[in-house]
């Protein structure tokens, strides 16, 4: 979801990804001539950070005070609901979690 | 959003560091197949051609989200500033839209056009879809506009009395029940307690959806 956005911080996230990660990756972009060249390795794999299974907590319990205006993205699964605040998210391109025991791949 | 169990298999997914027309690849640590993100659909690998299952989420306010759901869990971690925090109202209303469908049926409700139409009787793919907003949240979701075979039309309401001030709301033509907007479960009528089925859809930046989807729909007021 959303990930237009999160390619802009992709892109931007490029400024600081080292040229010797980019290096290390030796595949050629899955070919076919690069998919009629829209397929482009801007930084080596796992070097944008993804969270699996983050911790999360309700906000009684930990007394937070969220802006009642920030985004967020907003799951209800299995009978469970998760918040992923955009604030958060914004460094993140991926969450591997589960809600409600079922597994997700929280992305936007 | 995706479930990450396929044919019985959960699957961990890592970023491969691989933008595909501007969107990010993803690969799972299973297989090391490819899989582009927007689509969730695997590109390249033992898995290509197969596709992650779509979860319907919402993008909201945190306000309007707890009061929803009073014991949500909030995901906690660090702030990074900038993205989508800096997307005024304003501005998400006249850079986003929502992306309905797939493939060459993929269609952009743009939010330019939601704000003025909060609620869009249409079809995709000969099948009846209803498109509501929310002026408040900046939010989008889609239905299918039929409950079993019977197919209804709906018009945008303000808060009625007998929904105990829930909102956003919509009535439908056919028996004049009254149904929340954002969650498509009918409040109050003949029709109390049905539920529309929601269609998967993801808000995207306008330009960035153009760019992906060349030449698909783009539904927008200047082209009605």
């Amino acid at each position: 979801m959303m990930g237009h956005m999160r390619s802009i911080a992709t892109i931007l996230f490029i400024t600081a990804a080292s040229v010797t990660g980019l290096s290390a990756q030796t595949e050629d972009v899955f070919s076919e001539a690069n998919y009629d060249k829209g397929m482009r390795q801007v930084m080596a794999p796992d070097q944008f950070p993804v969270l699996h299974h983050p911790p999360m907590a309700t906000v009684l319990e930990t007394g937070l005070e969220i802006d009642p205006e920030e985004p967020v993205i907003g799951l209800f699964l299995g009978g469970e609901a998760r918040a992923y605040p955009i604030s958060v998210m914004g460094g993140v391109e991926l969450v591997n979690d589960t809600c409600g025991e079922i597994p997700v791949a929280v992305s936007w | 959003m995706y479930g990450r169990t396929l044919d019985g298999q959960v699957l961990n997914f890592g970023h491969e560091g691989v933008l595909y027309r501007n969107s990010f690849m993803m690969y799972d640590k299973q297989t090391n197949s490819k899989w582009l993100h927007v689509t969730g659909e695997a590109l390249k690998g033992e898995l290509k051609g197969k596709k992650l299952g779509f979860i319907p989420s919402e993008i909201m306010p945190y306000k309007t989200w707890k009061k929803r759901h009073p014991d949500t869990g909030v995901l906690l971690g660090e702030k990074v500033s900038g993205m989508m925090g800096t997307f005024t109202l304003k501005d998400r209303i006249s850079s986003f839209g929502l992306s309905v469908g797939e493939g060459r049926n993929v269609t952009l409700f743009r939010y330019s056009l939601l704000s003025r139409l909060p609620v869009l009787d249409t079809t995709l793919l000969d099948a009846p879809l209803v498109v509501c907003f929310d002026q408040d949240a900046v939010y989008a979701v889609a239905f299918r506009s039929q409950i079993g075979e019977r197919q209804l039309h709906f018009a945008a309401l303000a808060a009625d009395p007998e929904t105990e001030g829930a909102k956003p709301l919509m009535r439908d033509f056919e028996t004049g029940s009254l149904w929340s907007r954002m969650t498509g479960t009918c409040l109050a009528g003949e029709l109390k307690g049905s539920q529309l089925e929601q269609v998967p859809a993801t808000a995207w930046l306008g330009n960035r959806w153009k760019a992906f989807f060349e030449g698909a729909r783009d539904v927008q007021l200047e082209k009605l």
